[in-house]
């Protein structure tokens, strides 16, 4: 395994499980939107620690089959989370055709189970690639929570899909593992950004850090007035 | 399949992730600009919004002190030295030592002049409110406007149209004040030998003409006197839309509608 590829990989795990504790933090006096991506914070951490666990960290099996619950929940908690955002309760019909395609998808061919979904994919992140950006353009006028979270999903989704989408072809043309891992790495490179946007946002808007100042600077006006 | 393939097919997916990601960025750029621009033009409505209220209040300032300063003059002139006389006069009475008509001429300067100073009181206070407008309205209002200019210069102002009370009491002031003012204006700054006025109701609209000098609205450097910048906020108040086409020479044509 390529040091980099372990290295940076254990960092983006332990990153995702950091981001989602520090977006629980708080949770109950948060609206909707923070609720859910919390959640889906949380998901994505559970199956990265999972998937880690079973491909890499003890057991070296194949992990393919948490790529179905990643993209599956993501895609259910990101249509919520939107659909939210954007107050347009109808996004949530998108999700009966596609989770109807994935069940049909595994009752007719149960080995589909061990192999990426790359049709159903490639679906739910273009879809939610749409959701973000309507999401960005109405967030030109308004006064729009998650802003940079949108626009990281954006960026991730719509350049990370062709890598998923690419990888069943690559497996069936027998390229080799160290030409794919290039693609891993970029991908992974992308998912790091995604996350640090994500982090920035919590920063921003979620952190006490206003408070924090404000506390501060009313401390030292009561000082300075004495 | 060999490594070199494998190589150029992952090659070519790098490439087209390289290019969506660019787009990608180009298009959160986009939005990122987009927003700024509308936030700062959001910015730029409010400033102007700030300015124009604040050029609005300091003008009611202004106009506040100038009337202060006229009824001050008015009760100086018309009210205080004539009780000065009144009261001159008892103390020359009550001093004694006049013969009875002298006596007399005094009771009777202080009698007249105290007919006069009761008039100008009521005078003073009928400019300041006249009691027709809160007793009768609108209308009686503009009558007695009307009626008040032309008997000092037959014919000066026509009144047209009809009232039927669209108006609360407080936004009738207004629009009488707002009257007032364009007479006013008309008459001291436009030299107007005939004015124009017809009245409609529901919506509530003025349609007002003069045949004065008019002003040039295209002169940027001519600043708007005190005077219209008072109706404006008047108008303001009232929520009502004001219309003002005007050439040298030509006279103004002035329309508020609600």
């Amino acid at each position: 395994m390529d040091e980099f590829l372990k290295s940076v990989g254990e960092f983006v795990i332990y990153l995702a499980v950091m981001t989602g504790l520090l977006y629980a933090i708080g949770l109950k006096n948060k609206k909707t939107a923070y609720k859910i991506f919390t959640f889906y914070l949380i998901l994505i951490a559970l199956i990265q620690l999972g998937s880690f666990y079973v491909g890499r960290g003890y057991l070296s099996k194949p992990n393919i089959f948490y790529s179905h619950f990643y993209y599956l929940g993501q895609f259910i908690l990101l249509t919520a989370f939107f659909a939210t955002l954007l107050n347009r309760k109808w996004l949530y019909w998108f999700l009966v055709p596609i989770l109807a395609y994935a069940a049909f998808g595994f009752i007719n061919d149960p080995g589909s189970f061990y192999r990426y979904n790359t049709v159903g994919m490639t679906l739910t992140h273009g879809l939610l690639v749409v959701y973000s950006v309507l999401y960005l353009y109405k967030s030109i006028s308004d006064n729009g929570d998650f802003i940079i979270v949108s626009s990281g999903i954006f960026l991730y989704l719509l350049s990370s899909t062709l890598i998923f989408a690419s990888q069943n072809v690559l497996t069936d043309l027998g390229v080799s593992r160290e030409v794919n891992d290039i693609l891993i790495k970029v991908n992974l490179i992308l998912y790091l950004i995604f996350l640090i946007l994500i982090n920035i946002e919590w920063i921003k808007n979620y952190s006490l850090l206003d408070d924090i100042k404000l506390f501060q600077k009313l401390f030292n006006n009561g000082d300075n007035r004495r | 399949m060999g490594t070199t393939e494998g190589s150029d097919i992952v090659g070519l997916i790098l490439i087209s992730v390289s290019l969506l990601l660019i787009m990608a960025l180009a298009l959160v750029a986009f939005f990122y600009f987009s927003r700024r621009k509308f936030v700062s033009a959001q910015l730029e409505n409010a400033k102007m919004e700030i300015d124009h209220q604040k050029e609005m209040l300091q003008a009611t300032i202004l106009t506040q002190e100038e009337e202060r300063k006229r009824i001050a003059q008015d009760m100086h002139d018309a009210i205080s030295s004539k009780l000065n006389i009144v009261s001159l006069n008892t103390n020359v009475l009550l001093d004694g030592g006049v013969t009875a008509q002298e006596s007399k001429q005094m009771l009777e300067t202080i009698l007249s002049i105290s007919d006069t100073t009761l008039e100008n009181s009521r005078r003073i206070a009928h400019d300041l409110l006249p009691p027709v407008l809160e007793k009768f309205g609108l209308w009686a209002g503009l009558e007695e406007l009307k009626n008040d200019f032309n008997r000092a210069s037959n014919g000066l102002i026509e009144l047209n149209g009809g009232y039927e009370k669209c108006l609360e009491a407080k936004e009738e002031l207004h629009v009488f004040r707002i009257v007032q003012e364009l007479v006013n204006n008309s008459i001291r700054h436009g030299k107007a030998t005939k004015i124009n006025m017809t009245i409609a109701c529901s919506p509530f609209a003025l349609d007002y003409k003069d045949d004065g000098c008019g002003i040039d609205l295209t002169d940027k450097n001519k600043r708007v006197g005190l005077g219209m910048k008072n109706i404006q906020s008047r108008c303001d108040i009232i929520k009502a839309t004001t219309e003002l086409a005007s050439q040298p020479g030509k006279g103004i044509h002035f329309i508020i509608k609600t």
